[in-house]
């Protein structure tokens, strides 16, 4: 089995629905008003609904209440609602695909952390364009829910296996497997045509010294996954804190005294962030 | 600053330096204005004097009652959970010094509301 063919063919997972691409051109189009924005997104009213809280909602500090699309669209900005209305729609494709051994909303609360640390260390790190790092730890695991519904006998009895033996996930899938859930997670990502510093983040989250061009971005998906882990909240299937890679964290010049403050940001977002998107799950 | 022992250390008091254990992890921060649960932890980490910083500002900070037993159960799980991570790294040590607190303080919460 080769990584490159598990989800071939497979046209329900490869593409995205149609309103996110019609989003993204409408987005890169330079003559494209916020109405236009605003009566796109009000076309699937669920999104617009979504869209409206999250305006709402403490990641946006607005004064008065946003209660129009079009003030969410302004309020929220149009590159990071590109990225937010692909965070809502990945998460309900991918909803109601329980696994035995893994609860999706469980492993979408491990998602969710991850993309809130790698936001909060983002913006330490003045990065201008935040959502798109809140993406990355979103989607960093996605190869495992993948690897369950695909090959749910082989990927099963690597997740038996690493709890019989106490061991991690990821090196037992290189072993067992031959390709691990991050090979998995990249694919998706370049299927979906999501930018290639998203692709390489995703990918070498477990190794961001392999990372070929994006370092840092691997190196921060990395940290942030270990901060998600030891704050324990949700599940990815991996029992143990993953080893935290001393180079990556070097490379992100954080000091350790800043990550008290990291874990009271991540806290801080967390509840209102699960209940964003998960509500009604 | 003067140096202290701990069982003479109250709660308000600001630590003068950085505060570790026998492996040089990291407990308290320098500056921190230490309350009754980590003056708790200081005794069950077996430290015995410390250096308080000269400006005692003597204000209990509210705190939930973290027992010792809270403490070793919380750093019995959380060193279970970082298995497969260095113990000693700097950022590691202080990522579990923190998680071992915030777990220790929420079993005493639960402990507290069980009851």
């Amino acid at each position: 089995m080769d990584a490159n063919e598990l989800l071939k063919g497979d046209i329900s997972i490869a593409s995205l629905p149609d309103i996110y691409s019609r989003l993204e051109e409408a987005i890169d189009a330079p003559d494209t008003s916020f109405e236009h924005i605003g009566a796109l997104i009000s076309s699937d009213p669920a999104l617009a609904a979504r869209m409206l809280r999250l305006a709402n909602s403490a990641l946006f500090k607005t004064r008065n209440p946003v209660d129009s699309i079009y003030t969410a669209v302004s309020v929220i900005g149009t590159k990071q609602l590109r990225d937010l209305v692909l965070a809502t729609i990945v998460i309900d494709k991918f909803d109601g695909i329980d696994q035995d051994r893994l609860n999706m909303e469980d492993f979408w609360r491990h998602s969710i952390a991850c993309g809130i640390a790698a936001r909060v260390i983002a913006t330490y790190q003045r990065e201008p364009n935040v959502e798109r790092y809140y993406l990355m730890g979103l989607f960093h695991d996605m190869g495992r829910i993948l690897l369950l519904s695909k090959i749910p006998d082989e990927e099963t009895a690597v997740l038996i296996k690493a709890d019989q033996q106490d061991c991690l996930l990821q090196p037992l899938e290189q072993e067992m497997l031959g390709f691990d859930h991050a090979d998995i997670s990249a694919q998706l990502l370049k299927m979906w045509n999501l930018p290639e510093i998203q692709q390489e983040a995703v990918h070498y989250h477990h190794a961001p010294q392999e990372a070929p061009n994006e370092n840092a971005a691997a190196s921060l998906v990395h940290v942030a996954d270990w901060i998600a882990h030891g704050l324990n909240y949700g599940t990815s299937g991996e029992k143990y804190v993953p080893p935290l890679d001393e180079a990556a964290w070097e490379a992100l010049h954080i000091p350790t005294s800043a990550l008290d403050t990291i874990i009271k940001h991540i806290d801080e977002q967390y509840q209102s962030t699960v209940n964003l998107f998960l509500k009604g799950h | 600053m003067q140096n202290i022992r701990v069982h003479e250390v109250s709660s308000g008091m600001m630590a003068g330096t950085d505060i570790c254990d026998r492996s040089g992890r990291l407990l308290i921060s320098s500056g921190t204005v230490l309350n009754d649960s980590q003056i708790r932890i200081l005794k069950t980490w077996g430290i015995s004097e410390i250096t308080i910083s000269g400006n005692d500002t003597s204000q209990p900070l509210p705190n939930v009652e973290v027992s010792e037993e809270h403490l070793i159960a919380a750093k019995q799980h959380i060193e279970d959970r970082f298995r497969f991570n260095k113990h000693e790294h700097p950022p590691i040590a202080e990522f579990e010094r923190l998680l071992i607190l915030r777990e220790a303080k929420e079993m005493a919460e639960q402990n507290a509301h069980g009851r």
